[in-house]
Formats: C-alpha cells, structure tokens, sequence
C-alpha cells in the first residue's frame, strides 16, 4: 500500500520490521521480494509519485574533481528513482569481473559470480528482459549483422541487451503491485534524515524522516536497508554521526571513499577501409523482434596478462560535416553519385523504374536501422568511444560539505578521481584495437590522444553510473560492508544498490545491483524467518 | 490540339476520324504503362527469387570486411533477360495486335503506322519499344561496381527522355524521334470514329 509523510502525525514512532530507504531499482526490488512473507516492510521514498523539483532539489551537489555534471542531473528523487531516465542497458557481470587483479590494489570482491548466479537469472526478470542469453551466437544468427573476427582473441565482441524503453521504470512498472501488496507500505515524500542507533552505535533502531513541510516522525525496525544510490548512501552514513562522530560504518574512514564510474570519451578515430564497412553488429539494432547493442572490449586474457582493467569500446559511424567550401561540395556531390552504385545493386535489372529486389525491401523491413545505416551514405569515420572500467582509488570520493539542504542536512559534493591505470589501460587497448583492425583491412585507427597527455579529453563524461562509496570487503579495514551487504560493526543495518560494488567491471551496474538487491532478500529473509 | 492533321508531314498521316493524341494524355499513358509494366517485372523476378534463392543477399557477417551487398552475377543477367522479355511482351505484342498497350487502350489512344494508319509491324513495334525503353536500368544494373557508371546512366536517361519530349512536342504531327523512326502516329480514339467500329459493319 501506498501512504504519504506529510499525513503522518508529527514526532510519531511507526514500527515496522525491515525499512528499506530508497524506492529506486534496489529498494523496489527488496520490497517486491518481501511482498508475501510474515515480515511488515515499510520503503521510504523522499518523493512522490512523479518528479517534483523542490525534492530533486535535495540531490543538488557540486563536482569539486574532474569535470561532472551536479550531482542532481544523472539522479531522479522519485518514485522509482534513476531508473525513470534508465538507459536499459543490460549485460551481467563476467566472473573475471570479480576476481583481483594482481596489479590493480583494491581489486577483488568477496563473492564469486556463482554467488550471484542464481540470483542474476530473476534479476533479468525483474528488469524484464526476454532473455538471459547474451552469446554471440544468439545475437548474431544466420544472415543478421555478425561480430568482427580479428586476428588475435585479445579484441572480443560483446553483447548487452537493451530493456524496452516503456518497461524501464522500476516506479511505473512495479506501483500497482506494491500498492495491492498487504505487509509493504511505501511512505512517499519520507526522506529519511539519518539512521539512530543504541548507545553502542552497533544496532540501528530508527530511521529519521522528515518532510519538505517540516513534518518529522521516526522509523523503528529490526533491520534497516539503505537503497539510496552510491552519492546518498554514504550522505546518510556520513551524517548518521550521533554515536559514531564519523558515521556510520566508518571507522576505517572509508565511507564515501572509492568512488567509482565508467568514464567514457572519444579515444580514437577509424578512418575506414571501404566505403560501407559491415560493423551493424555495433550499432543498437534488432535481432528477433529484441533489441541489442554489440561492443569491442579488451578480453579479460588481455587484461590479466597486462594488468589492465576492463575496456569496452562502442563504435560510432560518421558520416563526415557539412561542406566547407564549394571545392568541398562538389567532391562530395561526387561521392554522393558514386554512392549510386549502391541503388544499382539493389535494383532489378530491366525494370524500367529502378525498384528493389523483394527480399531487399523484406531485409529493409524487418531491421529498418541497417538499411538505413546503408542507403544513408559511406562512412567516412568511426568513432571509437572508450568506456573504462574505472580503478578504485581512494581519493575519488564522497565528501559532505558545509552546505545545508532544505531539511538541514550536509549536502555532499563529488571529487571524482582517475589514475595513472585508467589511463594506461586506454592507450594500450587502444594500441591492440589499432593493430587488431589495420591487420584485418577494416580501417586505420587513429588514437586520439598522446602518450605523454597527463591530462584527460575534455569530453571525459561518466555513464551516470554511481559505484564504489560503500564497497564489499570481508575486511572491515578494506570495505564498508561485509559480503552479506550489512555494515562492518553494525548489526542490522544493510546497504543495496551499486556502492557494494568494490570494481565497476566490464558490463552497467543495473542488472548485478539488482541481483545483489534480491541475494540480500533472501539474506533477510533466512535471517528473520529462522 | 484535337483534330489537328499532318498535312505538312509525309510521314505522319493519321487515319481519317482519328485526331492526334496530345502530349498529356500519352504522358500519363506512358507513365500507367511503365509502372505496370514494372509490378509485372517485380512480382515475376520475386516468383523466380522465390524458387531458386534470393539474387542480392544482405552480406553481414563483419568478418568478411566486405561491403554488406553481394549479388549473384550470373542471376543478375538472367533477371535482365526476363524483365525484357516481359517488358517486350507488354509493350510489343499490344502494339501488334490491339494497336495500343493496356495503359493507352484505357486513356483511349491508339498507335498507328504514320503511312496509312496500319497497325505497327513486329519489326517497328520492337524498334520503338528499344527507343522509349532503352536499357539503361539494365545497363546500370549490369554495371553495379564501376564508379560513377550508375550517375551516367541516370543522367542519360534523363537527357533522353527530355529530348523524346521536346521532339514530340514540336512535331506538327506529335510524332517524336522514336515516333519518325519507327514511323508511328498516337491517335486519339475520336467518338465517331469508336462509334463506326462498334455499329458499322
């Protein structure tokens, strides 16, 4: 069921056994995994059912690093959360993605991809993907658009499937199901304010919510889940300091710390071979009525042998800009009548209007985009974009601020951080794909940025993917929380989403946060059912 | 333009109670003609697709680095021979026989000899078919690859087509370049000359 804050009696206590905070992809999910069982859960969402701007407001935060957007852009404060402007790309984890990487500190998770495996299968569900198969062979059968096979497996085509724009939201796609669902109430407009524990500051005992109209109650449970995104989960840790002067779960000073994205820029440019090069396998297209992308990547060989971390490489066709004098207008109204050869091909010899053959025109149909990717023009060039797997560093981090938002609450400001590895990891994988593609005729790749650059592209952006703030290690002096998703030295008090993730790895968070959300489900559901 | 004689042309003479068909009305005959004549061509060339295989296949697999259309030659040069073939059938085989195609039966308009308003022989019939239908699809087809072939073709066929339209257009006897050569006249089916062939025995 569905109830508001602000309609709460003031300083009321409600009782409840799990609060989950957050109803975005994790805090949906856990709720939706607990719909049905004896527990009582109550979500708390800081905003309605639809986007206001004095709630999203409370996200506003400045980026003190490298260059990022405030940190109230790539976030949504309602119902629902980030996913109502989700991407919905999907691609699961690889169980290298897990291990250490001998080169790269602070690498490594506590669990293996078989812990997640069994939950990644509902997870693709839950996102509401058709298939859990993301294999070449599926994606590129008979005559669709198949992957580059390059001389050495150090390149390797990857797949990830793309959710349908109408079934992304977690918010539209799950309210109806949780307002039916009798032990769930999820309390709109409740921005929980911090978390209070017992005089040991081991055991959470309640949330603190407070409303924008000044309403405040309290939240007691017998196990709280913070599911607030990687930037707020450490904010309420951070400011959760009643008992513990520097937060919760930081007694090793590492909330908020190890923030992690998968920064992305043009790292290179192929100037193609031939005029229409076959690389629709890398453009967003359909395959059996279901939509995918294909991508290039470092292997992970590759990358343990050269202590690298993952690279994922998305190329994007150019079709050149507009002319720049008349010299270069004709040339190109020269390339364009060249480019009738391609309407030569396709059209049926004799016919006295040149028409395509039947099988063109049902090819043109059924994949729309690769036709037009044809007739459209040559390609004069490839953009190659690079999306790195970001290496952890403690210094890219989460710091409150002295500024107060509108409930009086720190507001926390990003110093996003990269190193030294990301940036050797782009040149070299860049340095392969370039020797990978010239040996095979697809073109010459022309790499963007020096050797000796100590700085980064000025189109360096993030994915929106926020990752590493409360990261998993069963170390207490290396993580914040434990391989079960709860806070070191605290009892009850758990985290769900991206933070736990300790390396953002080769594929986008969603599918895994969502996996990991329902592995702690389950978690608390052995637990409190015992 | 209606009623309009060639006295001036020797050799277009249109038979008597048939006036000269204007420019518009063989235009849109010519147009109706061409694009049944090319659903004829596709669904015939799409039954042979259909039985022996696609001509042109979509080439996608990447590693072959090749361009992403591959056609079979030698399926190539049989469809070309069977769309003239059918483009013949249809524009010919009526002017023999009925005196006009489909198209310029329907809008009223008949092809005569220019001598003495006889039906054409095979032998003109088919030279001016090869003049109002040069092959340059075929050509172009034939020629799929070679840069800027395809650019050439197109802009001839556009160059003759305006000249086979200014021809006709300043003949006194609306007889254009393929019409003198194949010594034809295009009549209109004048009322009293289509009520004498229905009732006069």
């Amino acid at each position: 069921m569905f109830g508001d804050a602000r309609s709460i009696p003031r300083d009321a206590t409600l009782e409840t056994d799990v609060c989950v905070v957050g109803a975005g992809a994790a805090g949906i999910t856990l709720a939706r995994e607990l719909i049905g069982s004896p527990l009582r859960v109550t979500v708390l969402e800081s905003g309605g059912l639809h986007y206001e701007p004095e709630t999203q407001a409370l996200y506003e935060g400045p980026s003190i690093g490298l260059p990022y957007p405030d940190l109230s852009v790539p976030r949504l404060r309602f119902f629902g959360g980030t996913t109502n402007h989700w991407g919905g790309i999907c691609r699961p984890f690889e169980e290298a993605d897990f291990a250490a990487r001998e080169a790269t500190p602070f690498t490594g998770w506590p669990i293996a991809k078989s812990d997640v495996d069994p939950f990644y299968e509902r997870a693709a569900s839950v996102v509401r993907l058709p298939t859990r198969d993301w294999s070449l062979d599926r994606w590129a059968p008979g005559d669709e658009p198949a992957p580059l096979r390059l001389r050495s497996e150090h390149i390797v085509s990857r797949v990830a499937q793309e959710v349908e724009p109408e079934l992304r939201s977690f918010g539209e796609g799950y309210q109806e199901e949780l307002r039916l669902a009798p032990n769930v109430t999820v309390l709109l407009h409740a921005n929980a304010t911090g978390v209070t524990t017992d005089e040991s500051g081991r055991t959470a005992e309640s949330a603190d919510v407070a409303t924008l109209e000044g309403n405040r109650f309290s939240v007691v449970a017998r196990n709280f889940v913070l599911a607030t995104g990687a930037v707020e989960n450490a904010r309420v840790l951070l400011t959760s300091n009643a008992q513990q002067p520097r937060g919760l779960g930081n007694q090793h000073g590492l909330v908020g710390r190890f923030f992690l994205e998968h920064p992305r820029f043009l790292g290179g440019v192929i100037v193609p071979s031939t005029p229409h090069p076959n690389l629709g396998f890398y453009e967003s297209h359909r395959v059996d009525g279901l939509r995918m992308q294909g991508y290039l990547a470092s292997s992970k060989e590759f990358q343990f042998a050269e202590g690298l971390l993952d690279l994922q490489m998305r190329l994007e066709l150019g079709y050149g800009d507009a002319p720049e004098d008349a010299s270069d207008f004709a040339r190109r109204l020269m390339t364009l009548a060249g480019d009738l050869d391609s309407w030569q091909e396709i059209a049926i010899p004799g016919a006295p209007i040149p028409i395509p053959y039947l099988d063109v025109i049902r090819d043109a149909l059924r994949s729309p985009e690769d036709a037009y990717i044809y007739l459209r023009g040559r390609i004069e060039s490839i953009g190659v974009t690079t999306r790195i797997e970001q290496a952890p560093n403690p210094d890219s981090r989460v710091v409150l601020v002295r500024e107060r938002d509108e409930l009086g609450i720190l507001r926390v400001a990003l110093d996003w951080r990269l190193s030294d590895v990301d940036r050797r990891n782009v040149r070299r994988t860049l340095e392969l794909l370039g020797a990978e593609i010239g040996a095979a005729g697809v073109g010459r790749l022309q790499i963007l940025h020096g050797e000796d650059d100590t700085g980064w592209p000025e189109d360096l952006d993030g994915g929106q993917h926020h990752m590493g703030t409360t990261r998993m290690s069963d170390d207490p002096k290396e993580g914040v929380v434990d391989s079960d998703c709860c806070v070191h030295g605290m009892s009850n008090l758990f985290v769900a989403g991206s933070s736990v993730f300790p390396t953002p790895g080769g594929a986008t968070p969603t599918l895994l946060l969502v996996a990991l959300a329902l592995r702690l489900a389950d978690h608390l559901k052995g637990m409190m059912l015992r | 333009m209606s009623g309009e004689r060639a006295e001036s042309d020797p050799a277009g003479t249109p038979p008597a109670g048939e006036p000269l068909a204007g420019i518009s009305r063989r235009s849109l005959a010519w147009i109706l003609d061409v694009a049944l004549v090319t659903v004829l061509i596709f669904v015939a060339v799409a039954v042979v697709d259909e039985i022996f295989g696609p001509t042109v296949r979509l080439h996608r697999d990447a590693a072959a680095l090749e361009d992403v259309l591959a056609a079979d030659p030698g399926r190539v040069v049989l469809n070309a021979v069977l769309a003239t073939l059918l483009s013949v059938s249809y524009f010919v085989i009526p002017w023999i026989l009925l005196g006009g195609t489909p198209a310029q039966l329907a809008l009223r308009l008949r092809v005569r000899g220019s001598a003495g308003g006889e039906t054409l022989p095979f032998g003109r019939a088919l030279a001016r078919w090869i003049l109002l239908f040069p092959p340059f699809a075929t050509v172009s087809a034939l020629t799929a690859g070679l840069p800027l072939v395809g650019a050439f073709v197109w802009g001839a066929a556009a160059v003759w087509y305006v000249v086979l339209l200014l021809t006709t257009a300043r003949s006194d006897t609306k007889q254009g370049l393929h019409d003198r050569i194949a010594r034809s006249v295009v009549c209109t089916r004048g009322r009293e000359a289509a009520y004498r062939a229905a009732h006069v025995r």
